[in-house]
């Protein structure tokens, strides 16, 4: 029993040894447990915390919320992926991203004169088309700087893929994921050049940033255009 | 099978989760003047009105304490007609799920009149946890006065 409690963890180890704590040697738990609350110290001990005596007005808040009807979740949620080109901030639905792949060599087409076809280039084996969305939308190179201390900014290519035909194109930077509702979809500004309000049904708001989402049929509409 | 564990004093039961619709917090409930002690009221759930049996009375003849662990488990309940009506369980340390192979469970060997609802026993780290059937849960005569009324669930 002795030599039980001699290993026995310390109290609130989680938060000296386990993961909320940083303090050395790590608790030989963490091995195999990886995380805190997969542990049965923690859980043993979150019980106890169950066992006090209920708050002030803990009941008749949960009076209220249960005689109330119960908040749906919203499903209608749609999910983009978000990057920057040049100054701008557009977003393609997420499902259609393929790959996002360092930035692959452009093998230029002879006699093209096309600004929105780059050229080729070397998708795993495959040789694909490389476009310039930023041609296409009117959007300038970056005015801007938006490497910041500590946050640096690499340039990708984005693989997309539309009715089983795939797309390449470079951008400035990926944001990444996000969610947004069906209602926060707002209408373009007037501000939006004509040329890129064609190829987006609406915008999103991320933070300070307007994001305008990219209609993926007019836009590889536009793009197989420029391609015959 | 999944089970939803609580104790009586130290002995540890369990309630099979898929009679369970939602746990919820031990709201204020309605209580309903003369009603056996076992009757802990009646509990507004969605708009819906919920009778509320106090398992650990029921079991131990000990109301259940105010405290975090007590809470209320909303189960479906088969009354006489075999209609299922929402019935809510207050029950004290009702904290955790365990999970249980069916064919680990053995009769208990003691079966009394008096509470028909246990069921079959399993050893679980040395102890033994008895399952509860929560279909026979209710006394004959709290069923008379919770589900012959116009309660229509």
């Amino acid at each position: 029993m002795s030599e039980n409690k001699k290993n026995a963890p310390p109290k609130g180890c989680w938060n000296s040894i386990g993961v909320w704590g940083n303090e050395v040697p790590r608790c030989p738990r963490l091995d195999e447990f990886i995380h805190c609350q997969n542990c049965d110290v923690f859980h043993t001990a979150s019980l106890v915390a169950y066992e006090r005596a209920l708050p002030d007005d803990y009941r008749l808040e949960w009076t209220e919320v249960l005689a109330g009807s119960k908040e749906m979740v919203v499903s209608d949620t749609k999910s983009v992926i978000v990057f920057r080109i040049g100054d701008e901030w557009v977003a393609i639905a997420a499902g259609l991203c393929k790959e996002i792949s360092r930035m692959m060599k452009v093998h230029r087409l002879p006699h093209n004169k096309s600004q929105i076809l780059r050229g080729v280039v070397n998708n795993g084996g495959e040789i694909r088309i490389c476009f310039s969305l930023g041609s296409l939308l009117g959007i300038a190179k970056a005015s801007q700087i938006f490497s910041e201390e500590f946050h640096a900014v690499y340039a990708r290519m984005i693989v997309m893929e539309v009715a089983g035909r795939r797309y390449v194109f470079p951008v400035s930077e990926i944001k990444g994921l996000h969610h947004y509702r069906e209602s926060e979809l707002g209408p373009l500004p007037n501000t939006v050049l004509a040329s890129s309000a064609s190829y987006m049904n609406g915008v999103i708001k991320l933070g300070d940033k307007s994001i305008g989402c990219l209609d993926e049929t007019l836009l590889t509409s536009q793009l197989e255009r420029s391609i015959r | 099978m999944l089970f939803m564990q609580f104790k009586i004093d130290d002995d540890r039961y369990v309630i099979e989760a898929k009679d369970i619709i939602e746990i919820v917090p031990f709201a204020n409930l309605k209580r309903i003047p003369k009603a056996p002690p076992y009757v802990a009221g009646l509990l507004n759930y969605r708009g819906d009105t919920v009778p509320v049996i106090d398992v650990c009375f029921l079991m131990s003849e000990k109301l259940c304490e105010f405290k975090l662990s007590s809470r209320i488990a909303l189960v479906n309940y088969k009354d006489d007609e075999g209609k299922l009506v929402c019935l809510g369980l207050l029950i004290e340390h009702l904290t955790e799920t365990v999970r249980f192979d069916e064919k680990d469970f053995s009769n208990s060997g003691v079966a009394l009149k008096d509470n028909p609802y246990l069921g079959k026993v399993v050893i679980d780290n040395n102890c033994i946890v008895q399952m509860v059937n929560i279909r026979k849960i209710i006394p004959e005569e709290a069923r008379e006065i919770l589900f012959n009324g116009s309660y229509s669930g």
